[in-house]
C-alpha cells in the first residue's frame, strides 16, 4: 500500500508535524467498496484512524480509498492479502468458499441484529483460533455483522416464501444462496454496489439486503416492497496486511490493538443498527409497503430452512473442520443472548 | 538464423491462434444463446440459474483468448501520427522496442494471473460454485498465447531491422 | 517525490508512448505498473497488475459490448446497409443534394445497430460513394458527408464510447445509451440541412438530379428495411421500457439479427463466421485497453492527482461554465491527436470527479463528450473517420476530404453549444426512464 514516506516535502497534511520528530510515518492505504459517506467509513473507520494517529503521535496515520478505487469488491480482501491495500473492508461473503467457518454466523436467525450477531461472531473468535486462521495473510482488526437481511422486491410483494419459486433474487454470500434455494427462488451472487442498477434494470427481480442499505446505496428508487423477516445476518471484516502490520513497531502495534478490540466490532454493529433504524425510516417515507412477518409467519417461512444449519455441519465435517463444535457454541452464545 | 526462429515460432503461433480464436467464437455464440434463454426463460417458465456468473466468467475467457488472435491481425489499436512518417527502418526500430517493452509487462501479467489464480484456490462462484481458478487459469494461456504472437512481431521487426543494415 | 509528481511523470511518459505508436493497452499497463512499482513498491504493483487482469475482464455489465457488436456484425454481414440506403434514398433522392441526404439518413439508422463510427463509415462508404459519384457529386465533399454520417454511430445507441464512458465512472449504462438518442436524431437532421444548404450555395458540389420515385415504390423499400426496425425497436425499446439489461438486450438482438439474416438467406456460413471472428477481435481489442486503464486510474487514484486537482479546481473563482468550456476546448484539442477511447481512459479519472463537483451531470457530459470527440475524429492531423472512409475509397484525396467537412465541423459545433445550453435535450429520454 501507500506504505513508507519520507518526511521531507509538505505531501503529508496530516501529520506533517509530527513526522518531522519521529522520522517515518507509515500511511495505511484503507480500501472499501462501500460508497464514501457510508457510515462505516465516517462514523467507525475514520474516527479510529483519527485515534492511531494519535495514540502513535502521528507515526502511524490512514487514507482512505472507498467505492472500489482500488479494486473490485470481491479483490477487497485479496487487496489485503497481497498489501495492495495495507487495510480492507468487505463481506466475507464475496469470496465464497474462503471463510467456511465464518459463514456459521451467517446461517438462519443466528442473531437477530447487527450487535447481537457481532457479540456471537466476536464470541467465537475468541473461541476458535480457526475463524482468525481463515483470514490467512491478514491480521483481524475487528470483525463483525450488519442489521438483519430482509428480502427486498421491485414489481411483486413476497408474502409467503411460495411466492419466491422463480424469482431471481440478488444473494450476498452462499448463506443467502442457501436460503434463496430453499424458497425455490433463483440465487444471482453480486456485491451490494452493483444492486441498485440490477433492480433497476431487471437484471434481478428483488434482492437480500439489511434494511440500512435503504439509505446506504439509495435502494429506497429502486424497490416497492419489503418482506420484513430478520432471515440472517451477513458478517464482515476490517482486515491489515500482515506484513505492513509487522514493519509497525512493538510498541505501537500494542496500542493500536488495544483501539480494535471487541468494543470496536460492537461498535461497527452499533452503527450498522442505526442505520438499520433509519432504513426503516426512509422506506416508510418514501412509501415503500412493508410486510412484517409475524411468529407465526416466520415459523411456516423457518420450515424450509431447517436443513441448512445440519448441512453446514456435516458439509465442514466432512472437509474436517470443527463444524459441529462451532455451531454448538454459537448456538450457546446466541441463547445467552436472550 | 533469425529467419529459422520465425519460422518455429510462426508454426507454433499461428495454429494456436486458430484455434483459441475459434474457441472465443464458440463462447460469444454460446453467451448470446445464453442470454436469450435466460430472458425467454424468464418471460416463459423460469430463468436459467447461474446466468449471471456464467456470462462474465466467459466474457473474461473469450476477451483472453483472443487477444493473441486479434495482435496477430493486428487488431489492437495504436496511435500511428508521428511514427507513421518516419522511414520504413525507422518504424522497424521503434517497434522493436515497443514490442520488447510489451513482451515486459505481458510476461509480468502472465506470472502474476497465475499467482493470482493459486491464491485464489478455493474461492468459487456463489450461485453454481465453479471454481473460479479454473476459469482464470484457462486465461493465464490466452495471455501466453498473446506472449508467444508478440515475440513472434518482435522477432519479424528484428528482421526488419537487420536487412536493411545489409542492404 | 511527492505521490503527486510521480503521477504527472506518469501521465507525461503515458502520452509519449501512445504517440511512439506502442499499443494504448499496453501503455497504460506499462504506466500503471510502474507508477505503482514507485509509490507503493514491487509486491504491490505486481500484486495489483495479476488482480486487474481478471478483475476487469469478468464484469457482467461489460458483457453488453460483445453482445451490440455482434448484432452490429450481423446485420451489416446480410448486406441491410445497401437496402437502408436504398430505402431513404427513394424519399429524398429527388431534392437537390439528395444523395448526400441519404447518405446521412442511412448513417442515423444504421447507427443504430452498429455502435462504432468504423463499422458505419466503412459500410456506408462503400454503398453510397460510388452512387454519388455516378450522379456527379463532388468526390471530397461526398466522402466527408459519409464521414460526418458515420460519427453518428456512437451518439445513436447502442454506443461502444457510452458504454465505455458508463464503465468508467459507474453512471448506469441503459441511461446513457437512451440519452443519445435524441441529439443524435437532432444531429443527424442538422446534417442533412448542411447538405442541403451546402449544395444550394454552390450547386457545383451536388451531381444531377435523380428522377422521383414513385410512391408505391417508397413504401416497397420500407418493407424490405422493417424487420431491422423491429429488431432496433425490440432491443433498445427494452431497455428504456425496463425488460432487458442492456446485455440482455444486446443477446436477444444479436439473435434477432442472426435468425433473420439466416431466413431471408442473407448471411451465409462464411458471413456467419466473419461476424463471430470480428466480434472476438474487436471486443479483445477494447478489453485490453480498459485492463490498462483500470490500472493506470488505480495508480492515479493512488497519486491523489485527481483529488488534488478537483479541489484546486473547485476552489477557483472560475464559474462552472467557463470550466466546463476550457475542459471542452481541452478536449477538442487531444481529439486532433488521439483517438476517442484513447482520451476516454486518458482523462476520465481526473476529469469526471470535476464535472460531478461542479454539478453538471454526468449522463448528459458523456453525451456532450462523445460530440466533442466527434469533431475530433473529423479534423487533422488525426481524423480516424476521414482515414477509414479514405481507406474505402482510396482514389479520393485525403485534404480534399478535410476540406469538404468544414462545415460539417462548424454544424456540429454549434450543436454542441445547443447541448450546452438546453441540457434537457439530452436528458428527457433518461429522466423519463426513472
Ligand atoms: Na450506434
Ligand atoms: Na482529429
Amino acid at each position: 500500500g501507500g506504505g513508507t514516506e519520507e518526511t521531507e516535502g509538505s505531501t503529508e497534511e496530516a501529520s506533517s508535524e509530527e513526522s518531522s520528530t519521529s522520522g517515518e510515518v507509515i500511511d495505511l492505504t484503507v480500501s472499501s467498496f462501500m460508497p464514501g459517506p457510508h457510515p462505516q467509513h465516517k462514523d467507525v473507520i475514520e474516527p479510529f484512524l483519527e485515534r492511531v494517529e494519535e495514540a502513535t503521535d502521528g507515526r502511524v496515520t490512514g487514507t482512505m480509498y472507498p467505492a472500489n478505487a482500488l479494486g473490485e469488491s470481491d479483490a477487497q480482501y485479496d487487496l489485503a492479502v497481497t498489501g495492495v491495500a495495507d487495510m480492507s473492508m468487505t463481506l466475507h461473503g464475496y469470496t465464497p468458499g474462503e471463510f467456511p467457518l465464518s459463514s456459521v454466523t451467517e446461517l438462519p436467525f443466528m442473531g437477530e441484529n447487527a450487535v447481537d450477531g457481532t457479540r456471537i461472531f466476536w464470541d467465537l473468535h475468541e473461541q476458535f483460533p480457526e475463524i482468525a486462521e481463515e483470514h490467512e495473510g491478514t491480521k483481524i482488526a475487528w470483525i463483525f455483522k450488519n442489521d438483519a437481511a430482509q428480502l427486498f422486491s421491485v414489481d411483486n410483494p413476497i408474502n409467503n416464501w411460495e411466492d419466491l419459486e422463480g424469482m431471481r433474487i440478488r444473494t450476498p454470500s452462499p448463506a443467502g444462496t442457501e436460503l434463496l434455494e430453499a424458497y425455490g427462488a433463483i440465487p444471482v451472487s453480486m456485491p451490494m454496489g452493483d444492486v441498485y442498477e440490477a433492480m433497476q434494470r431487471g437484471v434481478v427481480d428483488g434482492a437480500l439486503g439489511p434494511a440500512s442499505t435503504i439509505t446506504n446505496f439509495q435502494l429506497g428508487d429502486v424497490m416497492n416492497y419489503i418482506t420484513k423477516g430478520d432471515f440472517y445476518t451477513s458478517s464482515l471484516m476490517v482486515v491489515i496486511n500482515e506484513s505492513t502490520w509487522n514493519r509497525i513497531s512493538p510498541e505501537d502495534q500494542e496500542v493500536i490493538e488495544e483501539l480494535m478490540d471487541r468494543e470496536m466490532a460492537l461498535l461497527a454493529g452499533e452503527t450498522y443498527d442505526k442505520d438499520g433504524d433509519g432504513g426503516w425510516t426512509a422506506a416508510e417515507e418514501a412509501g415503500i409497503e412493508i410486510n412484517e412477518l409475524s411468529d407465526e409467519e416466520i415459523e411456516e417461512w423457518a420450515k424450509p430452512l431447517e436443513s441448512i444449519s445440519e448441512e453446514w455441519v456435516e458439509e465442514m465435517e466432512g472437509n474436517d473442520l470443527p463444524g459441529q463444535a462451532i455451531y454448538e457454541a454459537a448456538v450457546e452464545s446466541r441463547d445467552q443472548g436472550e | 538464423m533469425l529467419q529459422k526462429m520465425i519460422n518455429v515460432t510462426e508454426r507454433v503461433v499461428t495454429p494456436l491462434n486458430f484455434v483459441s480464436g475459434k474457441f472465443a467464437s464458440l463462447l460469444l455464440f454460446g453467451m448470446m444463446i445464453l442470454t436469450f434463454s435466460d430472458v425467454a426463460g424468464r418471460f416463459l417458465v423460469r430463468p436459467i440459474q447461474g446466468t449471471h456468473e456464467l456470462t462474465y466468467l466467459g466474457l473474461a475467457v473469450m476477451v483472453f483468448l483472443s487477444l493473441g488472435y486479434t495482435q496477430q491481425k493486428k487488431g489492437h489499436i495504436s496511435v500511428g501520427v508521428i511514427i507513421d512518417n518516419l522511414p520504413a527502418r525507422g518504424q522497424a526500430i521503434i517497434n522493436v522496442l515497443s514490442y520488447l517493452l510489451m513482451l515486459i509487462i505481458l510476461t509480468l501479467m502472465l506470472w502474476q494471473t497465475y499467482e493470482y489464480a493459486i491464491r485464489g484456490m478455493n474461492t468459487v462462484t456463489g450461485d453454481l460454485e465453479l471454481p473460479v481458478y479454473i476459469f482464470v487459469l484457462i486465461c493465464v494461456v490466452g495471455i501466453l498465447i498473446f506472449l508467444l504472437t508478440v515475440l513472434l512481431d518482435l522477432l519479424k521487426s528484428l528482421q526488419k531491422v537487420v536487412k536493411q543494415d545489409e542492404s | 517525490m511527492s505521490p503527486e509528481s510521480l503521477g504527472t511523470i506518469g501521465i507525461i511518459i503515458l502520452v509519449v508512448l501512445i504517440l511512439l505508436r506502442v499499443q494504448v493497452g499496453i501503455a497504460l499497463l506499462l504506466v500503471g505498473f510502474t507508477g505503482y512499482y514507485f509509490l507503493s513498491g514491487p509486491d504491490v504493483a505486481l500484486a495489483q497488475l495479476g488482480t486487474s487482469a481478471f478483475g476487469t475482464a469478468s464484469k457482467y455489465t461489460l458483457s453488453v459490448m460483445p453482445m451490440f457488436i455482434l448484432m452490429g456484425m450481423f446485420l451489416s454481414y446480410s448486406g441491410l446497409a445497401k437496402d437502408l440506403f436504398r430505402s431513404v434514398d427513394s424519399w429524398v433522392g429527388h431534392i437537390r443534394g439528395g444523395l448526400g441526404m441519404a447518405t446521412i439518413g442511412a448513417s442515423a439508422i444504421f447507427s443504430s445497430i452498429s455502435g462504432s463510427n468504423n463499422a458505419t463509415a466503412a459500410t456506408l462508404g462503400r454503398v453510397a460513394l460510388p452512387e454519388m459519384k455516378e450522379y456527379k457529386y463532388e468526390p471530397g465533399v461526398s466522402a466527408s458527408w459519409v464521414a460526418a454520417g458515420g460519427t453518428l454511430g456512437v451518439l445513436i445507441p447502442p454506443s461502444v464510447i457510452l458504454i465505455l464512458y458508463g464503465v468508467l465512472t459507474m453512471e448506469p449504462v441503459g441511461p446513457l445509451l437512451i440519452g443519445g438518442l435524441i441529439p443524435g436524431i437532432l444531429l443527424a437532421l442538422l446534417m442533412m440541412l448542411t447538405v442541403y444548404i451546402q449544395v444550394r450555395r454552390k450547386p457545383s458540389l451536388g451531381g444531377n438530379l435523380q428522377e422521383a420515385v414513385p410512391f408505391k415504390d417508397k413504401i416497397k423499400s420500407i418493407q424490405k428495411i422493417w424487420p431491422f426496425i423491429l429488431i432496433f425497436m425490440l432491443s433498445i425499446g427494452g431497455i428504456y421500457f425496463g425488460f432487458f439489461t442492456p446485455t440482455e438486450a444486446g443477446g436477444v438482438g444479436a439473435l434477432g439479427s442472426l435468425l433473420f439474416a439466416v431466413f431471408t438467406r442473407r448471411l451465409s456460413w462464411k458471413d456467419f463466421l466473419a461476424s463471430l471472428d470480428d466480434t472476438i477481435r474487436l471486443t479483445s481489442m477494447i478489453f485490453i485497453i480498459l485492463i490498462g486503464a483500470t490500472l493506470f486510474g488505480q495508480f492515479l487514484a493512488v497519486s491523489r492527482i485527481p483529488a488534488k486537482l478537483t479541489s484546486l479546481v473547485v476552489g477557483t473563482d472560475l464559474s462552472a461554465y467557463t470550466i466546463m468550456a476550457l475542459i471542452l476546448l481541452i478536449y477538442l484539442f487531444l481529439g486532433l491527436f488521439l483517438e476517442g477511447i484513447a482520451i476516454l481512459v486518458l482523462t476520465l479519472p481526473i476529469v469526471y470527479p470535476l464535472i460531478i463537483e461542479l454539478g453538471f451531470d454526468g449522463i448528459w457530459f458523456g453525451v456532450i463528450m462523445v460530440i466533442v470527440f466527434n469533431i475530433g475524429s473529423l479534423t487533422p492531423p488525426l481524423g480516424i473517420s476521414i482515414f477509414v472512409v479514405n481507406g474505402v475509397a482510396p482514389e479520393i484525396p485525403i485534404h480534399t476530404i478535410f476540406k469538404g467537412i468544414i462545415p460539417m465541423v462548424i454544424t456540429m459545433v454549434i450543436f454542441t453549444i445547443i447541448l450546452i445550453i438546453f441540457p434537457e435535450i439530452v436528458m428527457t429520454l433518461p429522466n423519463l426512464m426513472e
